[in-house]
């Protein structure tokens, strides 16, 4: 036989737990495990490699950005890709490389990033030794944020030289070179120059092909770049006309002998042949005069590429652009206020109720977006109200219908809860045969469990509670 | 024949002006003739190699300004064309 203490304690406290218990298993069960995002970093500063290319290719997870705060995004040129796939370096994850692109950092010394983003958001640095930072204003939370990075600077020497190879190899630029060739072929120097000025527009024109194709980049200041090109500037114009003839003239009149013994190919770009004839050098060429001419080739290439890097860095700005996106974090707040119907099966009553709910530290506007332990995210203290009877029952053990309730509440998604605990209030009980009841007017508590809405997770009212800044 | 063809340079010393380029006999000898086009003036001159010899083939021209100089060698076909400086007291490619 179950004593009356035993019961009480079975309604009162093992219940209860049982109820709440059941709820939180089956919530945590139920919930779909995913990766968690990472939360925003206390320093404010982010990593534009973290947003290209998180860690873990598997779960990949981007930082949280940081919300009601400036904050930094910072970071290098050698990770940075233009035109391709960003992919981390599987052995070294500090660095990426970059699947059908081009590392800005092999394309262009770049001096200047601008960042445009989500709002109307504009901002700049200088970048560097490769290396830059820039702000970002305020964000509002849990609001998906795009960023579109501008990096501005000359071509390097490596771009430079990809742009060399892409013009010599056109068809275009050939034929044209040629047909230049015959036209000044004979001419006085003052006949030449105009032709030499029409060609050297073609080329720019070329060149600033090149370098959309080859490099990804943007030429910035292209009508200067042309002008200069069609200037007829002996030291912009020759770099480029007698680069392209000794290609044309020595390597594709090279002996097949000498080509076998330098194991160079007639269809080898310049920086490719400049890269065998270099370890041809350094191996040693035994015919004196075919070394003479790798000797000239190589001096001739170094000297023609610097000038034209020279060139093409003085008179073009190009322009390179990367995305990233990302959301800044989720709202953070510390308590929400709710109401709700709560039932209390003892007294066989649904009642009305309004609690403030209490979280164990800050936690997310959106339980699934939190950072913390599923339980941490969507556990709460809870303390208000039962006000109001609405299941008609006419008569109400509670006294002046109002009862404070505690507990703790466990947060289903934004808006809903689940809320149980304890109900105290102060007996009313009929007379019986005119005999008050000894229990009347006394404290009791019982036990209740209801579902409830946060009404601080309303959109006009989220600030409520709220965390003005992530950090 | 001519087999190799190098260093087509022009200099100009105190209003002497000369156009040259090494180039290198890949036979037993011949006697070989190239052909100068410097900017509008044409000048060819003859000279005989030994077997395997390299020499320096030099002409003088009255040329002057910056433009086209090509030389070629008539019997290999070998050509050269060079953007130079005439007025420069030295320019090559």
């Amino acid at each position: 036989m179950i004593s009356t203490l035993g019961r009480r304690v079975k309604m009162k406290i093992l219940y209860p737990m049982a109820v709440f218990f059941v709820i939180w298993t089956a919530a945590l069960s139920g919930a779909t495990p995913k990766p968690k995002a990472t939360a925003p970093p206390a320093s404010g500063q982010i990593k534009f490699i973290d947003l290209v290319a998180p860690e873990d290719d598997a779960k990949p997870t981007k930082p949280q950005l940081p919300y009601g705060q400036e904050f930094t995004i910072q970071g290098n040129t050698n990770e940075v890709c233009i035109g391709g796939k960003t992919v981390r370096d599987a052995s070294d994850a500090s660095k990426v490389t970059c699947n059908s692109g081009h590392l800005l950092y092999d394309i262009m010394d770049a001096t200047d990033v601008q960042v445009e983003y989500t709002g109307n958001g504009k901002n700049s640095a200088k970048v560097s030794g490769g290396a830059w930072s820039v702000t970002i204003n305020k964000l509002d939370a849990n609001t998906p944020a795009s960023f579109k990075f501008t990096f501005s600077g000359k071509l390097s020497s490596k771009g430079s030289a990809s742009v060399l190879d892409t013009l010599v190899a056109s068809k275009k630029f050939q034929d044209s070179l040629d047909q230049f060739t015959t036209a000044a072929r004979g001419k006085t120097a003052a006949e030449q120059a105009p032709l030499a000025s029409a060609f050297g527009g073609l080329a720019a024109e070329q060149v600033l092909d090149a370098v959309s194709a080859t490099t990804s980049a943007t030429p910035a200041n292209a009508d200067t770049f042309r002008k200069t090109l069609s200037s007829g500037s002996f030291s912009t114009f020759a770099p480029i006309f007698n680069l392209a003839e000794e290609l044309q003239e020595v390597i594709q009149q090279l002996p097949e002998g000498d080509l076998k013994v330098l194991q160079i190919a007639k269809d080898m770009t310049p920086s490719q042949l400049y890269k065998q004839l270099t370890e041809d050098a350094k191996k040693g060429i035994a015919d004196s005069s075919l070394k003479k001419q790798v000797a000239s080739f190589l001096a001739f290439y170094e000297t023609d590429v610097t000038q034209f890097q020279i060139n093409v860095s003085a008179d073009l700005t190009v322009g390179a652009q990367a995305n990233a996106d990302d959301v800044a974090a989720d709202l953070k707040k510390y308590a929400g206020f709710d109401v709700g119907a709560l039932y209390a099966p003892r007294l066989n009553e649904l009642r009305s109720f309004a609690t403030v709910n209490i979280y164990f530290g800050s936690v997310a506007l959106h339980p699934e977006k939190g950072t913390r332990l599923v339980y941490w995210e969507r556990l709460s203290l809870t303390f208000g109200m039962a006000l109001k009877d609405v299941s008609g029952n006419a008569a109400s053990k509670i006294s002046g219908e109002n009862a404070f309730v505690y507990g703790l509440g466990f947060r289903l998604n934004k808006y809903f809860r689940i809320t149980t605990g304890g109900m105290v209030y102060r007996t009313s009980l009929p007379a019986v045969n005119g005999v008050a009841s000894p229990l009347n007017n006394k404290l009791r508590q019982e036990f209740f469990i209801g579902p409830s809405i946060d009404i601080t997770a309303l959109p006009a009212l989220e600030g409520i509670f709220g965390k003005k800044q992530s950090n | 024949m001519i087999v190799r063809m190098l260093n087509l340079t022009t200099t100009n010393s105190g209003g002497v002006k000369t156009a040259s380029v090494d180039a290198k006999e890949g036979g037993d000898g011949s006697t070989e003739t190239f052909n100068f086009t410097i900017l509008n003036q044409n000048v060819s001159i003859t000279l005989a190699f030994g077997s395997q010899e390299e020499k320096t083939v030099t002409v003088n021209h009255t040329a002057s300004g910056q433009g086209l100089v090509i030389v070629t060698n008539q019997a290999s076909g070998l050509t050269r064309h060079c953007w130079l400086d005439l007025d420069a007291p030295s320019s090559s490619c």
